[in-house]
């Protein structure tokens, strides 16, 4: 039950990823509603988790925008164990921290996004700027996220140990 | 140390498996095998989630546009009560048109016989619901005289009782002190058609003084007979309801309902000296 539900979460934010979040766009840049989740997995849950999840997405991201089948599963998995790896070594573990690291990860994941881009396909996209505000999209996308993962999280604790 | 054997493994499968993805999509060119048959499997993936996306993208733009939906709405409301007065000024117009045109058929039947005519439009009137007594917009400069009579395309309407510059007052046939010389069109009987305040707010009038040998019957016309200083012969006066014999049995009564609806007028026409042509 808890994994059907994870699925129909994840289904539902690459959904308004790709649909609703073009329609938020400030200064050219939209926020990536599924890298902002994955990451909440990457610190709150536990290692096997984030790299699944991360993979999942980022396949569905890929079958969702050809031709770059395979870059959004390969980012999204490493960029989300990453995470979890630092986060261990963190002793202050709160929303503030979280979204520091929502900034850095979105802004590695849209580095390396356009780098490959660019190198392998031979596609441009504009970088730094679009970067910086994706990022900081994605900073303050993780406050409400934060919360609403933990919560989810307890949640399914509780109804375990139950 | 199994768990984490088992992290490694699985991070080394799914790493190789998206470098696959890879390779495929970077060597493999779009319409080769390999290119079909991942378009096969993304394409489904594609429709369902635009598919859902439009829905949802749709719901919100639905929300979005309800300020420009009321201003929309207001314009067109706006739009809905110019139209709705254009459509009925285009029908007061239409009845109007209708009005003048009969009117005017009215005024070259006239002009035919002689007559010379004048058009007017009654300005105010004695009564609120009957025209028992109005004025007229035309007055002497325009020829018009005392005793000239006003007709309209149904029929005779009075005579002019008072007559200023610009301006003239009608007694209508059905008033109290109105009284014309009439006669039956089918029996020529003649008798004298007075206006009765009972009778008024009926649109009816008394045609009195029938011979009680005449052999009227109810639905016959009655027309100006020539009688008298007003009326011309041959106006239509209307048409008689019901005939009653006076308590003496020497003459008949005949209630005549008139041709004109005095509740509904608006333009006449005066025929100038009507007398004097005969």
């Amino acid at each position: 039950m808890r994994y059907i539900l994870r699925v129909l979460l994840f289904l539902i934010v690459i959904t308004l990823d790709t649909t609703l979040m073009p329609a938020c766009a400030i200064g050219g840049g939209f926020p990536l509603l599924s890298l902002a989740c994955v990451l909440c997995v990457a610190m709150i849950g536990g290692p096997m988790e984030t790299v699944i999840t991360g993979a999942a997405v980022g396949a569905v991201l890929d079958l969702l925008y050809q031709p770059i089948f395979g870059l959004n599963m390969l980012l999204y998995m490493y960029i989300a164990l990453a995470v979890w790896a630092v986060y261990q070594y963190v002793y202050t573990k709160n929303v503030f921290m979280a979204c520091l690291y929502a900034f850095v990860g979105t802004f590695i994941y849209q580095g390396l996004y356009a780098l490959f881009s660019f190198r392998i396909f031979g596609q441009s996209v504009p970088f730094f700027f679009g970067t910086l505000i994706r990022a900081a999209e994605n900073m303050i996308l993780m406050i409400p996220l934060y919360f609403l993962y933990q919560w989810i999280a307890v949640y399914f604790h509780r109804k375990e140990t139950l | 140390m199994k768990r984490k054997r088992g992290l490694q493994n699985t991070i080394i499968i799914l790493t190789v498996v998206a470098l696959l993805f890879m390779a495929v999509s970077f060597v493999a060119p779009k319409n080769s095998v390999v290119g079909n048959i991942v378009g096969i499997v993304v394409t489904p993936v594609q429709k369902v989630f635009t598919g859902i996306g439009n829905g949802i993208v749709g719901f919100f733009n639905y929300f979005g546009s309800v300020k420009e939906l009321r201003e929309e709405n207001a314009v067109l409301t706006a739009q809905v009560e110019r139209l709705e007065n254009s459509t009925r000024e285009l029908q007061s117009l239409q009845a109007e048109n209708a009005r003048l045109t009969t009117l005017l058929a009215m005024k070259e039947s006239l002009e035919q016989k002689g007559y010379d005519t004048v058009g007017a439009r009654i300005v105010s009137s004695d009564s609120q619901f009957w025209f028992t007594s109005f004025t007229v917009d035309r007055g002497s400069k325009d020829g018009i005289d005392l005793l000239d009579v006003c007709v309209t395309e149904a029929g005779v309407v009075g005579y002019v009782s008072e007559v200023g510059l610009t301006w003239a007052r009608v007694t209508a046939i059905v008033d109290n002190e109105s009284s014309v010389g009439a006669s039956v069109a089918r029996t020529t009987d003649k008798g004298l058609v007075e206006g009765n305040q009972d009778l008024t707010q009926s649109g009816l009038v008394q045609m009195n003084y029938l011979s009680s040998e005449s052999s009227v019957v109810p639905g016959d016309f009655v027309e100006t007979s020539g009688f008298g200083e007003i009326y011309p012969p041959g106006l239509m006066i209307g048409r008689i309801r019901e005939i009653t014999t006076d308590e003496t049995a020497l003459t008949k009564t005949a209630l005549v309902e008139t041709a004109v609806d005095f509740a509904n007028l608006n333009e006449v026409l005066i025929i100038k000296n009507a007398k004097q042509e005969e």
